[in-house]
């Protein structure tokens, strides 16, 4: 039982540490938190079910070779294009917000608490977009059924899991090396801590920011078809997430992106470790709580970065 | 003010924060090639603010600036760094969660792989104290270290002006001797700096010429050692006492209307 419960942390907490680093860059870079940023997951996580849908429908765009399964897993090649598409609305939203909402705000002077009111009306907005197009049920990008695969423990894991783990720690293995190794990366990294000096030495802020949406808004969508494979998309997935993407964001300490990721590990290990003792219509208090303690004893967070 | 070509020519520069609550009215300053200008001056004459608004991170309101004959007036900080000017803050003035090797790579950001590469070799060679430190974190650095690392991530563009905004604040006796050796040769090699600077017998001593600010303009100007020696000068800025009362808004050590 615990060695599930570790399993299963393990692999919901690649799903979350996907939308927290965008929370991290968001707090960090953007100076402001955004809470439309869960429902750009369900953004994601709907454009992959709208591609799905056409692909295995009766329409022209049906296609079987799309549309069947690849064995092991419970979905085809549907979801790669689907992800591929899920990945370019979402960044054009992104950005298309940005342009029409925050970056007039901040043209205009605004405070960072008038970034996050701005954010909570466009979480709305989103939110109900996406209630009025697919409606209140919940949906699976796949009905097909799956063999668990028996790990040592014993624990089962499903080959669409594990896949999505996997496919995780590439994701973070590529954006470590592009924040670490690439100039555009630094010159986030840089804009996270001083902006001013960072343009001083020629990093354009504006490009910078326009980047840091692109990235956020790609590893969202990301997250949010991740979330549709393993679990089913809601229209108020991005609501429930909103609060494990935040708290694994500032346990991890903001600007923080491994601690974006080992806050993430540690929140979903705690949920489905605590759902072995508490009812778990509790779960989606541990992270609230998770926050109150991070606040109270560690409010930098357990790995900000040094110097900030 | 000198009659050497300027590199810079900043004409009635009104800058600060607000619009409507400038704090430096309408100042004129310029500087040559291989040339220290030393803008002296009180607290709150707004000599950090001039040199800030010079660099493009504080707004102008009125003026104009030339930089080789060119007007940057209305360029931005980011744009002003590839175009040859390099600026070095009094504070914040190096990113303390990177690595010294970062910094320089920051400050050559514009930089083609291959000038990267050479710049970082004469940056190292230049301040070899932030060779044998390139992986520590701007935190670990000491204050003079720190100036080190943001002088020479300034001139990771290999600018053609400098502009130093009181660098060698904090700094012990020992290494503001360093710091302005290093700012002395950096001018000798050619680039014009202009320097903000509260430490006046040491500014003025590396300097070739002077501007002293009060209340957001000019009060006087002229070569560095005269201004060493004017008794006004020395009686308000050096703490020496002078033989004659001048009226300091009105007096120019070369002449020139202050």
């Amino acid at each position: 039982m615990i060695a599930q419960a570790i399993v299963d942390g393990f692999l919901s907490g690649a799903v979350v540490a996907l939308g927290a680093i965008g929370v991290t860059f968001s707090l960090s870079i953007l100076r402001f938190a955004n809470f439309s940023h869960g429902d750009m997951l369900a953004v994601g996580g709907y454009v992959a079910l709208f591609v799905l849908a056409l692909v295995a429908g009766p329409g022209m765009l049906n296609s079987s070779f799309l549309s069947t399964p690849i064995a092991p897993f419970s979905f085809g090649w549907g979801v790669p294009l689907a992800l591929l598409f899920a990945m370019v609305v979402a960044v054009a939203v992104a950005l298309l917000l940005d342009a029409l909402v925050f970056k007039r705000l901040r043209a205009r002077g605004a405070d960072p608490l008038t970034l996050v009111f701005a954010s909570f009306g466009l979480a709305l907005v989103l939110r109900n977009l996406v209630l009025l197009l697919f409606g209140p049920d919940a949906h699976n990008y796949s009905n097909e059924i799956q063999m668990a695969v028996r790990l040592p423990g014993p624990v089962l894991v499903l080959p669409d899991q594990i896949l999505v783990f996997g496919v995780t720690l590439v994701v973070l293995a590529v954006l470590w090396f592009f924040l670490q190794r690439t100039r555009y990366g630094m010159a986030m990294r840089s804009v996270a801590e001083n902006p001013v000096l960072s343009s001083i030495a020629g990093i354009d802020i504006a490009s910078t920011i326009r980047l840091t949406w692109i990235v956020s808004s790609m590893l969202a969508a990301l997250a949010g078809v991740f979330y549709g494979v393993t679990v089913q998309v809601r229209p108020e997935m991005g609501l429930n997430l909103l609060l494990p993407l935040f708290t694994a964001a500032i346990l991890g300490g903001v600007g923080s992106v491994s601690g974006a990721v080992l806050g993430a590990l540690i929140i979903s290990l705690c949920e489905n470790l605590l759902s072995l003792v508490i009812p778990s219509t509790y779960k989606p208090l541990v992270p609230f709580v998770l926050l109150l303690l991070i606040l109270y004893f560690r409010p930098a967070g357990l790995f900000a970065p040094k110097g900030r | 003010m000198s009659t050497r070509t300027h590199l810079l020519r900043a004409e009635g520069v009104v800058a600060g924060y607000a619009r409507d609550l400038p704090i430096v009215h309408g100042v004129t300053v310029g500087v040559a090639p291989g040339e220290i200008l030393v803008i002296l001056g009180p607290n709150g004459a707004g000599k950090s603010t001039l040199v800030k608004s010079l660099a493009g991170v504080v707004p102008k309101f009125g003026g104009k600036v030339l930089l080789d004959g060119n007007d940057v007036t209305a360029m931005p900080a980011h744009r002003l760094a590839s175009a040859g000017v390099g600026f070095v803050p009094q504070n914040a003035n190096v990113f303390t969660s990177l690595t010294v090797h970062e910094n320089l790579r920051i400050g050559g950001y514009l930089l083609s792989r291959v000038d990267l590469k050479r710049r970082l070799d004469e940056a190292y060679a230049r301040f070899p104290d932030l060779g044998l430190r390139r992986g520590h974190a701007g935190h670990a650095l000491s204050g003079g270290q720190r100036q080190m690392l943001a002088i020479a991530r300034a001139l990771m563009m290999a600018p053609r002006l400098l502009l130093l905004d009181e660098p060698s604040a904090g700094l012990s006796p020992l290494m503001v001797s360093e710091v302005f050796t290093n700012v002395r040769k950096i001018a000798d090699s050619g680039i014009a700096v202009l320097m903000v600077e509260q430490n006046v017998k040491a500014g003025l001593r590396i300097a070739d010429r002077g501007l002293i600010l009060v209340t957001g303009s000019t009060a006087y100007e002229g070569d560095a050692r005269s201004l060493q020696d004017d008794p006004v000068v020395a009686q308000l800025y050096l703490g020496r006492h002078a033989d004659t009362h001048v009226d300091a808004t009105t007096h120019a050590t070369d002449g020139s209307a202050a």
